[in-house]
Formats: C-alpha cells, sequence, structure tokens
C-alpha cells in the first residue's frame, strides 16, 4: 500500500501500530489533542496537563500519551509535508485504520469514521497555517536581518592628498548558516563597487521577480 | 636609483616603468628574470620600491611636471622625461589605484562579490517549496585576509537590502 | 482511404520511418517497409519491447520467418486483436496491413501534442524544464574522475571552483576624463607598451570576472550619469561639464561649511585656526598637518607658528645648559653625577617652566587675538567719532559770521541745486536710451528664455519618447521571440489542423450521404407503398371481376371461358412477379458474390500463394545448403 500523505511510500508500521491507540479515545478527545499537536506543530507550545487529561478517561499510560501525540504529529506534519486535501486524508486514515475496527466490530468502525473527520476537519483549518510554518523552518543557508549604512566622504588619504570621494560603511546583520547565532559584518565599499553591486542585486531581483 | 635607471636604454625604460605602474595598479609586476643581467637583486629591489614610491608619491600629491623632475635631478633628462611621459599616461590608473588603497585603509573592505539565484524546489520539510532565494557572497578583506560572507535572502530581504542600499547610492549621488 | 494513408505516412515519418515521398497509399508498402514501420512503433510504444527487434528484413528466409513471426508477437503484447503472424508481415495485404498500422499510430504516445495542449504558464514550463534536466543529469552514469569526459564535469566534478575576483584592467577606453594635455602619452601608451587585455593579469581564471566587472562598472556610471542629468542636469541649462563642476563647487562649500561650524565651538582646540583660511585646500592642510608627505606648508597657521615657537625655546635651553656641563670637566665623577642630577632637576623644572610657558603662550596669544579684535572694534568707533567731531567743528567754525556764511551757503545750496538739476536732466538723457536698450535686451533675454524652456521640454519629451520606443522595441523583439518559437512549434502541428479540418470535410460528407441514403429509403418505402396499395387494387379489382365473371359465367358460355381466362392471366400475371422478384434476389446476390471475388482478388491469393511456394523452395534449399554444409562440417 502506498499513502499520498506518506509521500507516496507506505506507512511506517510505528505509525500503523500506533493508529489502534488512537482509535481508543473518543472522538470529540481527539479533536481536542488534534489541537494540542497543531499548536505545538505551529511553535506555540503543547500543554502537557491538558492532554493528560484529555486522555485519561481513555485510561491512557503515559506511553500511549507520548505515542498517540507522536502518532498525530507525524499524519499532521506529512499530509502538510506532501500537500495532501483534508478528504483523501480521511479516506486514506480509514484505510489505515479499517482493519483494526473489523475486529472489534461495526461501532468502532463509526466511531473510527468520527475520529477522522475530526482529525481531518483540524487539519483542513491549519492547513496553510501549517504548510506556511513548514516552509519557514526549511533549511536556509544564512538570513539577513538587518541592514545598515552610513555613507562618508573622504577628504585626504596618506595614499592621495585629495581623494574627495564618497565611500559606504555598510552593517549587515546576518543569521548565520553555521551557527545559527546572528553576526554582524561592517563593511566598507568603495563608491564603485557599490554602485556595481546595487546594479548587480536589482538585476537579481528582477529575475527573482520574473520566476513568479 | 637615477644612475641604475640608466643603465637601460630609454625604450626600455619606457616599458619597465610601464610595468612597474601595472604592478603599481594589481596587474602583472615586471619579472625580475627579464633584467638579473642588468640589476643584482638588491638593485632591483630598491630600483622598484623606489619607482613605485616615485609614482605614488607623485600622483598623490598632484605634483607639477616641475617638482617631479626636482625629484629626478641626478637623472640624465631623457631618462627623466621618459619617466614623465609614463607617469602622464598613466596618471588615471595610478590615481585609480590609489583611490583603492585609499578605501582599503579601513579594516574591513569589500573585495569581490558574487550572486546567485536559486530556486529551491522541496525540503525535508515541505515537499513543493517553490521559494527563489538570492544568495549573495561577499569577499571581504579583513586585516589583509580574505574572509567570506555568505547570505541567503528571500524576496522580502532582497527587498529590504535593495531598498537601503538605493536610499545610500542616493545621497552617494549628490556627493558626485 | 487516401487521407488515412496520409495521415499514417506522416505519422510515420514522424517517428523517424522513412516512408518516401513516391509512396502515397498503404497498399505501395513493400514488406520491408512495413517491418520497418512497425519495428519503429513498437520501438517508440514500447522501449523495451522494441529493443530486440531488428530494424529490417534479413536475407536469408526462415530469418525472415522469424523476424515476423516475433513482429507479430509484440504486436500481440502491445494490444493488437486483431489476426496477425508472420504472413501478415511477409505476404502482407493491404487492409490488414492499414488496420494494424492505424492502431500502432494511436498507440503512440503523444507527447507532443500533450505539451501543446497544457496552459503554458511561465512557472510550469520552468518546473518542467527543471524537471527534465533533472532526469537529464540522473541519467548520465556516475564515472570516476578519470574517465569523465568534459561533458560530465558540469554536473559531477566538482571541477576547477573559481570565485568571482575582480582585478582592475587597463584598457584603452576606460579613461574618462578629458585629458586633451596628455593624449600623445596615453596614445603612446597604449600603441606600444598596453599589454593585450588577457595578459595583463597573472591568474587567468580571474580575466572573464575582471572584464565582465568593468563592463558594468562602466555601464552603471553611464546609466546613472545618464538617469541624474535627464532628471536635473537638463533643468539647469548647463553643459554636462558646467553641470558637474558647479556641482563639485557647491558639494566643497557645504562641506566646508559643515567642518567650520563644526570647528567653530571649539577655538581653543588646534582647529582654531581654520578661522581665517578661506581656501578648502587650506583647511586641508591645516588638517594633514602630520603628513610626513606635506612640505608645501608655507603658509604657516597659528598652530605650527606655536609648536615652531616652543620648540625654539626648547631647544635654545638645551643648548645654554650644554656649556656648563664643558667647563667641569675635570672634576671628580661624585661631582659629575651630583651636577647630573642638579642639571636633571634643572632640566625637569626648565621643561615644567616650558610647559607653563607654553600653556601661559596659548593663554596669552588667545587673549592677543582677543584683544587685538577689540582694538580693531575700538579703532573704528574711534574713526567715527573722529568723522563726527569735525562736522561739529566746522559747523561752530562758522557761527561767528553767520549772515555772510549763511548767504555764502544758501549760493552754495542754490548752485547745488542747479548741478543737481542739471546732472538730473543729463542722467535722464544717457537713462532714456539705456532703459530702452536694458528694456529691448530683457525681452530678448526672456525670449530666449521662453525658447530654451520650450526646446527643453521637447528634449525632455524626446527622452521620455526614446525611453518608450526602446522600452516598446525591446517588447517587440520579445515578441517576436516567443512568435517565432511559437510558429517553431506550430508547424509540427500543421498537418494536425488539416486533419480536423478534413476530419470535418469528411464528416460533412458523411452527413450527405446519410442524407441521401434516407432519401433512398424513404423512396424505397413510397415505392412499397405503392405496391402495396397497386396490389391491393389488384386483389380487389380481381375479385370484384372475378364474382362478377363468375355469376355471369353460369349462363353463358363465352364468359365461362372468359373467366378461364382470367384464372389463367391472374395466375401467369403472378408467376411472372415472383420470377420478378427472384431475379430481383439473384441479381444481388450475383453482386455480393463479385464483391467477394474482388476481395479475394485484393488478397492477392494466387501471387501470395506462389510467393510462399517460392518462399519455401527457398527455405529447402536454405536447408539443403545447411545440411550439405553440415555434413560436410
Amino acid at each position: 500500500m502506498r499513502f499520498r500523505f506518506c509521500g507516496d511510500l507506505d506507512c511506517p508500521d510505528w505509525v500503523l501500530a500506533e493508529i489502534s491507540t488512537l482509535a481508543k479515545i473518543s472522538s470529540v478527545k481527539m479533536k481536542l489533542l488534534c489541537a494540542q499537536v497543531l499548536k505545538d506543530l505551529l511553535g506555540e507550545g503543547i500543554d502537557y496537563d491538558k492532554v493528560a487529561k484529555l486522555t485519561a478517561d481513555a485510561k491512557f499510560e503515559s506511553g500511549d500519551i507520548k505515542a498517540s501525540v507522536a502518532v498525530l504529529s507525524f499524519i499532521l506534519s506529512s499530509a502538510a509535508k506532501h500537500d495532501v486535501d483534508s478528504e483523501s486524508l480521511s479516506s486514506e486514515l480509514q484505510q489505515l485504520g479499517l482493519p483494526k475496527a473489523g475486529v472489534e466490530g461495526k461501532n468502532v468502525q463509526f466511531d473510527l469514521e468520527e475520529h477522522t473527520t475530526g482529525l481531518c476537519k483540524s487539519y483542513e483549518d491549519k492547513h496553510s497555517a501549517l504548510q506556511d510554518k513548514l516552509r519557514e523552518t526549511s533549511l536556509r543557508l544564512g538570513q539577513l536581518e538587518d541592514v545598515s549604512w552610513r555613507v562618508d566622504y573622504t577628504l585626504s588619504s596618506s595614499e592621495l592628498r585629495e581623494v574627495n570621494e564618497p565611500a559606504i560603511q555598510l552593517k549587515l546583520q546576518l543569521n548565520g548558516a553555521e551557527s545559527g547565532a546572528s553576526e554582524t559584518k561592517v563593511v566598507s565599499v568603495s563608491a564603485e563597487k557599490f554602485r556595481v553591486l546595487l546594479a548587480e542585486l536589482k538585476q537579481g531581483q528582477t529575475m527573482m521577480n520574473a520566476l513568479q | 636609483m637615477a644612475a641604475s635607471l640608466s643603465r637601460l636604454p630609454i625604450t626600455g625604460c619606457l616599458k619597465l616603468c610601464h610595468r612597474v605602474v601595472d604592478g603599481l595598479c594589481g596587474q602583472e609586476p615586471p619579472h625580475r628574470g627579464d633584467y638579473s643581467a642588468t640589476w643584482s637583486l638588491e638593485e632591483w629591489m630598491e630600483l622598484i620600491n623606489s619607482l613605485t614610491a616615485l609614482f605614488r608619491m607623485v600622483v598623490g600629491n598632484n605634483s607639477s611636471d616641475e617638482e617631479m623632475l626636482a625629484e629626478l635631478v641626478d637623472l640624465d633628462s631623457g631618462h627623466a622625461q621618459a619617466l614623465l611621459s609614463v607617469l602622464r599616461a598613466r596618471e588615471e590608473e595610478i590615481h585609480h589605484a590609489l583611490l583603492e588603497r585609499t578605501i582599503s585603509i579601513s579594516c574591513a573592505t569589500l573585495q569581490d562579490f558574487d550572486w546567485q539565484l536559486k530556486l529551491a524546489l522541496s525540503s525535508d520539510k515541505i515537499s513543493s517549496l517553490h521559494t527563489p532565494l538570492l544568495s549573495l557572497n561577499l569577499d571581504v578583506r579583513e586585516n589583509g585576509h580574505l574572509q567570506p560572507v555568505t547570505v541567503e535572502m528571500n524576496r522580502e530581504e532582497l527587498n529590504t537590502l535593495i531598498s537601503s542600499l538605493e536610499a545610500a547610492n542616493k545621497v552617494v549621488l549628490q556627493l558626485k | 482511404m487516401e487521407e488515412v494513408d496520409r495521415i499514417l505516412i506522416h505519422a510515420l515519418n514522424q517517428i523517424g520511418t522513412e516512408v518516401s515521398e513516391e509512396i502515397g497509399s498503404v497498399s505501395q508498402f513493400s514488406s520491408e517497409l512495413i517491418v520497418k514501420a512497425v519495428v519503429r512503433c513498437v520501438q517508440v510504444i514500447d522501449p523495451g519491447l522494441g529493443s530486440a527487434l531488428p530494424s529490417s528484413l534479413p536475407p536469408g528466409m526462415s530469418a525472415r520467418f522469424r523476424v515476423g513471426m516475433s513482429l507479430a508477437q509484440a504486436c500481440q503484447d502491445i494490444g493488437y486483436k486483431g489476426e496477425i503472424g508472420y504472413q501478415t508481415f511477409l505476404y502482407s495485404n493491404e487492409p490488414e496491413i492499414r488496420s494494424l498500422l492505424m492502431f500502432l499510430v494511436e498507440k503512440l504516445p503523444r507527447e507532443s501534442a500533450e505539451t501543446s495542449d497544457q496552459p503554458t504558464g511561465k512557472s510550469v514550463v520552468l518546473q518542467r524544464a527543471i524537471a527534465a534536466a533533472i532526469k537529464a543529469q540522473l541519467s548520465v552514469p556516475w564515472l570516476p574522475v578519470n574517465c569523465r569526459l568534459p561533458l560530465h564535469t558540469e554536473t559531477q566534478s566538482a571541477g576547477a571552483l573559481y570565485s568571482f575576483h575582480a582585478l582592475p584592467l587597463s584598457l584603452s577606453h576606460s579613461s574618462k576624463g578629458p585629458n586633451k594635455k596628455h593624449l600623445k602619452e596615453v596614445k603612446d601608451y597604449q600603441r606600444d607598451f598596453l599589454l593585450p587585455v588577457t595578459a595583463q593579469l597573472s591568474h587567468h581564471a580571474s580575466l572573464a570576472a575582471s572584464i565582465l566587472e568593468q563592463h558594468s562598472t562602466v555601464l552603471s556610471a553611464a546609466q546613472e550619469w545618464d538617469s541624474e542629468w535627464n532628471n536635473q542636469g537638463l533643468l539647469s541649462r548647463l553643459t554636462p561639464q558646467e553641470y558637474r563642476s558647479r556641482k563639485l563647487t557647491r558639494l566643497r562649500k557645504r562641506i566646508k561649511e559643515q567642518l567650520r561650524s563644526t570647528a567653530l565651538p571649539s577655538p581653543e582646540s588646534a582647529f582654531g585656526s581654520c578661522h581665517s583660511s578661506t581656501d578648502l585646500c587650506e583647511l586641508l592642510q591645516s588638517f594633514s598637518n602630520s603628513a610626513p608627505s606635506d612640505h608645501i606648508l608655507t603658509k604657516g597657521t597659528h598652530f605650527t607658528h606655536t609648536q615652531k615657537f616652543t620648540f625654539e625655546q626648547e631647544s635654545a635651553t638645551v643648548t645654554s645648559s650644554v656649556p656648563t656641563g664643558h667647563q667641569s670637566d675635570g672634576d671628580t665623577q661624585h661631582r659629575q653625577q651630583e651636577e647630573l642630577a642638579s642639571l636633571q632637576q634643572q632640566l625637569q623644572q626648565l621643561c615644567g617652566d616650558v610647559d607653563q610657558l607654553t600653556a601661559d603662550m596659548k593663554h596669552m596669544s588667545v587673549t592677543n587675538t582677543q584683544v587685538l579684535n577689540e582694538l580693531k572694534q575700538k579703532e573704528l568707533t574711534n574713526n567715527e567719532e573722529e568723522d563726527k567731531i569735525q562736522m561739529k567743528k566746522k559747523t561752530l567754525d562758522c557761527l561767528p559770521d553767520t549772515d555772510n556764511s549763511l548767504v555764502k551757503l544758501q549760493a552754495l545750496v542754490e548752485a547745488s541745486a542747479k548741478r543737481l538739476v542739471n546732472l538730473a536732466s543729463q542722467w535722464e538723457k544717457h537713462r532714456a536710451p539705456l532703459m530702452d536698450e536694458h528694456r529691448r535686451l530683457k525681452e530678448i533675454c526672456s525670449n530666449q528664455d521662453l525658447e530654451s524652456s520650450r526646446k527643453l521640454s521637447e528634449i525632455k519629451s524626446m527622452h521620455e519618447k526614446i525611453r518608450v520606443s526602446t522600452e516598446e522595441a525591446r517588447k517587440k523583439e520579445d515578441m517576436y521571440k516567443q512568435l517565432v518559437t511559437e510558429l517553431e512549434n506550430l508547424s509540427q502541428d500543421v498537418s494536425r489542423s488539416a486533419y480536423t479540418q478534413r476530419i470535418l470535410e469528411i464528416v460533412s460528407n458523411i452527413k450527405k450521404q446519410k442524407e441521401e441514403i434516407t432519401k433512398i429509403l424513404s423512396d424505397t418505402k413510397d415505392l412499397q407503398k405503392e405496391i402495396n396499395s397497386l396490389t391491393g387494387k389488384l386483389d380487389r379489382t380481381f375479385a370484384v371481376t372475378d364474382e362478377l365473371v363468375f355469376k355471369d359465367a353460369k349462363k353463358d358460355e363465352a364468359v365461362r371461358k372468359a373467366y378461364k381466362y382470367l384464372a389463367a392471366l391472374h395466375d401467369n400475371c403472378n408467376q411472372l412477379i415472383q420470377t420478378i422478384e427472384e431475379t430481383g434476389t439473384i441479381l444481388r446476390e450475383i453482386r455480393d458474390l463479385e464483391e467477394q471475388i474482388e476481395t479475394e482478388n485484393g488478397n492477392k491469393t494466387i501471387a501470395n500463394l506462389e510467393r510462399i511456394l517460392e518462399d519455401y523452395k527457398a527455405i529447402r534449399q536454405e536447408n539443403a545448403a545447411l545440411a550439405a554444409k553440415v555434413r560436410e562440417g
């Protein structure tokens, strides 16, 4: 079996195993749990006490709680990663869950459908936000945080008695690729180089704009 | 210096001086091997250094022809005239080179830059990323050695960079 | 059929089978050509299947048979449902080949059609290009470093990675200033000593970078100047040189003023001396006081004066103290040391004194300038006061002889009044023409002003027009390029549009034919109806006649005979009709049979049989030869 939300690959075994754990909690609680996990994925932090409360009546042990959070994180982030719409996700999740339901009876199957709709509803709501977050956290080699500049006018120097040329001091605040920490670079640029730099960057900008 | 320069005929002297100016301007300097018969190593070094210093001094102080000739009193007039003509022909280039040197007095100067426009297609986080990124490499000469600075900018960051550079450029334009 | 054949031949040509132009229909295909076409089709449809097939018929008969068999198998694998075997290829018959080829052509992958159908958004095109490039790169196998061709270096080897490093170049056109004065020297240099640009740098890797950088430097400078000139320079109504120099002087003035304003609040500092400097150069000199190269500094600012002065004083004290050391030459070391100590003390004292004195000096000089300023002011007020006093003195002198002086004064006043009037008239005389002249000139000036502003606006509009036109030209060029590429893409599809046209024509033809058929059908129906009504009428008439005649037949013999004849006539007529109907069916049968014969004839059965016989003989011969070889071997 290949699943779209797994990137057209087979579903990992552990996810397959833990989906049955998910089926144990009620669909309402499932939805609330999804909301918590989504919060975590969006970087707003997860409230573990709340999670524990939500899963209390299903008599989850701490391992089960961890597993259910992990499996929900996987499903939601992986679906957002591969840009799966909520209907496909729903049908695929039902495919994954159905054999388990077959064993436990019709009641569970119905419940499972409720589960998937709850999950997919929360997923649908946060789909674009989730994708934005993922896009934002994708690998970047250095980021520009701030630019400051100063234009100096050199009157004279030891090399040349009358210079009378402007020079530009650039301060770039970079978010370094390797360290991740921000570093500051101060560079002085001659007027000529500066002009070329600006012209070239503008050229790059037009090319970039032409890409879309 | 003067005495040793007159060992060459005037045309040879012209050529040597032009190559010395080339070296001063960052191009290929003269090869000692071509002149090893004329000067010893010590003499050669002294000659090249003094010629370079002379050109720098004359252009740097914007001296007149007479002042330059006054520096060359111990040289015969033919060679002195040759030096003068070399200087006049290359004045602008030397001036430019001295400007560069003036800029490089700062503790960190931009020597070269290069850019590259990339289209990020996909990442481990999201399968279809499609974000254009412009990576800008700056070769910064800091305390005599080159240090690369790389920054990868997306559209917004590039726009901020360009707009602030534009603002600076406006000021620069007024100063020209 | 011709149309279908043309489409087939076109499709075959497109996938790379060379069908010569003389062949216009499938019936003209030779076995060789059929095999070639089918193999090519199979190769395009399924490269894995097609790779095992030979592209031409081998000479040997048994080999030909095998090729035919494998081809038939391949076609069946692709999904051909019709009857197919080796005979299809070797002993071709037209309809079979046509249906096979039609099937194959339909199965051909329609890449080109798909791409032209899809919306050609820019990003879609780009993505497809990226996908194609990545696919191509992935399909290139990895090779060890030593085996790499230049083709692979781009994607596989780290290669020679040079960073973009630009060095200055000496180019003949790079000099921008109008250095008319030294033109000869520059020319001599460029002619005799300037190296070609490729030899100027010590590392070749930087050459391209250097040239690019130089070019973009010059280009961006030109562009910047152009935009500035168009925006501001033109309005100033100056020549470019004038504009530049004016801008420069304005800039210098601004900088000077700024420097002065920052220097003013601290007159105690060394820069205080800048007050009197009127030239920026002078100002600069005062800045670069400490520069070693500066030996032209002769004017001597206040600061240097004080410095020199203090220095002289110091040296003087030193020289005065040295002789005392000489006098005590013959004394003992102890005394010398003592003396040294005392001298040092003295020196320190003196230094302290000097320091104090310098400070005093500074203070003094400042107060001095202040006092001087005050003095100047005092002198000015003094002069004014003196003038006043003199005026008063004169009036006082005049007081004793009042009347006389009054008369004198009146006369003087009158004379001066007259003179004034005289002068005024004279002035008027001079003034009038001058005023006229002035007015005239003013008018001319304003006219010129108007003219120039008109011209200026014209120039501006021209510039605008030039810009717009260049933009337009560029756009049109782009459009042209795009259209050309589109045209290139289209040329492949020309046949396609022709086909659709033909299809439409055929459809309309079919419609016409259908109409005709329905017309004929209705005609037949009408005829049938008529026939039916006629037979009915006949039956009825016959029945009536039969009845009438039968009634009369009982009475009259002749009528009985007539009745007999009638019956016979009726029978005969019925027979006749039957015969006619039978003839019709037979005729139809004959036509069917004729058609069948024709199709059988089309199959060239006899010829094919003959060929099969020949081929059979050939196989037997081959077998015999092989057997002989085996026996020999």
